[in-house]
């Protein structure tokens, strides 16, 4: 194990946050999102206001997003190490990690794509704008089997001591759970389930936050503990 | 034999009374999804505040008789799984396994009776982008059966250490209640909230 290595990809989780929260909230301003009630009129007046910002910020955010791929190789195998020899959790993990963090990915590309020729008509920008949401907020149900899968891998753990403390395990099955209430967005123009509403966007977008730093924290941990006792071989 | 297994159970029995059953993490999860419950709750009462009238008229079109039913499955369910962890630590896993069976059918049955609950409700023409009230009541009802959901998954997995378990092993089977009861729990919150509260 090179810990050098190791230690760059579990801390790579804080300029995912860092970046992409930055870029969005600040450059962007994408933050808070835009409501799903406004006509197209008004979202094509939001981009044409914002054009080059909105450009700028999700060039910039596009670096951050990658981010999230490294963090969560970082989390699953250090999970792959609690399962032993075939670490099938961990592989479902990472490619709902590829959707997770893909969505903010994806979510982008139509955020710079609407913004990028607004001088379209605003049927055109609107649907974009649409699209930009819907890939925020839907793939929480990726994001959620990913912390369950997490949680599974960290309860199943059969050491006396184990890899992860078990509280990691039960909090990432928390994490998951709120990560539902977003698939149910395409019902809801307004209200606390809309993409924009309490539980549909920040709610999970605080729960996600957190799950991330507390799983960087637990996989630290693990290094440390794997460089003070060594139970690999080299 | 009869002598071990007493033995066994009188050590189980002799811990001391306030002990927190399960371990501390399943209680992460528990306190944590009741504060978001709780989010639920008071996001609930704050609309409803605002149109009082719809609610009410909205609220009067849901079957009591659904309602009830469930809530008395759950609390069933929720006693047999008592009943079952109490089996375990006297070491009579044949019982437990055929109490947590039970429950896992009053699990069942609460599905059931919600799946026929929608069903009529869809029949009607009411679903969940009806108006603000049917909104609540569909996305609150489906998180918490997801919940049981989830909840049945954990009464399975339960079944099936009955087949190992040792009375000494009662931790794992105090966790798993811990959620079955906590699935009961917010649906006596939840039930008074949507069916009753006016």
């Amino acid at each position: 194990m090179n810990p050098t290595t190791h230690r760059l990809c579990a801390w790579s989780g804080i300029p995912f946050i860092v970046i992409f929260g930055v870029a969005m909230i600040f450059i962007a301003h994408m933050v808070p999102p835009l409501p799903p009630s406004w006509t197209g009129a008004q979202v094509l007046d939001f981009y044409k206001a914002h054009s080059l910002a909105i450009r700028a910020g999700t060039a910039v955010s596009m670096m951050g997003v990658a981010f999230g791929f490294t963090w969560s190789a970082s989390v699953a195998v250090w999970t792959a190490r609690a399962e032993g020899a075939m670490p099938v959790l961990s592989f479902g993990q990472l490619v709902c990690a590829a959707w997770s963090f893909g969505g903010g990915y994806n979510a982008i590309v139509f955020f710079s794509a609407a913004a990028f020729r607004p001088d379209r008509p605003e049927q055109i920008v609107s649907a974009l704008n649409d699209q930009g949401w819907y890939w925020i907020v839907m793939p929480g149900s990726c994001a959620e089997l990913q912390c369950i899968l997490i949680g599974l891998a960290i309860l199943f753990d059969k050491r006396t001591d184990p890899i992860f403390p078990r509280w990691v395990g039960y909090f990432n099955i928390w994490a998951g759970l709120l990560q539902i209430p977003g698939a149910m967005m395409p019902f809801f123009k307004v209200g606390p389930f809309a993409w924009n509403g309490l539980f549909a966007f920040w709610m999970p977008l605080i729960v996600f936050s957190l799950w991330i730093y507390v799983d960087t924290w637990a996989v630290l941990r693990a290094i440390r503990r794997e460089i003070a006792s060594p139970t690999l071989v080299t | 034999m009869k002598g071990l297994a007493d033995e066994a159970s009188a050590v189980a029995h002799a811990r001391p009374a306030k002990v927190l059953p399960g371990e501390e993490g399943v209680w992460l999860l528990v306190l944590g999804d009741m504060i978001v419950f709780g989010f639920f709750f008071v996001t609930y009462l704050y609309y409803r505040g605002q149109e009082a009238e719809l609610f009410d008229r909205s609220q009067a079109l849901l079957n009591l008789h659904f309602g009830v039913i469930n809530t008395l499955l759950l609390l069933t369910s929720s006693w047999f799984v008592v009943m079952g962890v109490d089996a375990v630590r006297d070491g009579q896993n044949r019982r437990a396994k055929a109490l947590l069976r039970l429950a896992f059918l009053c699990g069942g049955g609460f599905c059931a009776i919600k799946a026929l609950e929608y069903t009529e409700a869809f029949r009607e023409g009411v679903t969940l982008v009806t108006n603000n009230f049917f909104m609540f009541y569909f996305m609150y009802t489906g998180i918490h059966l997801l919940h049981v959901a989830i909840g049945l998954g954990v009464l399975l997995f339960l079944m099936h250490k009955t087949e190992t378990a040792a009375p000494k092993d009662v931790r794992v089977f105090e966790s798993g209640a811990t959620f079955w009861h906590m699935v009961d729990l917010l649906w006596i919150m939840l039930f008074p909230l949507l069916y009753l509260v006016r």
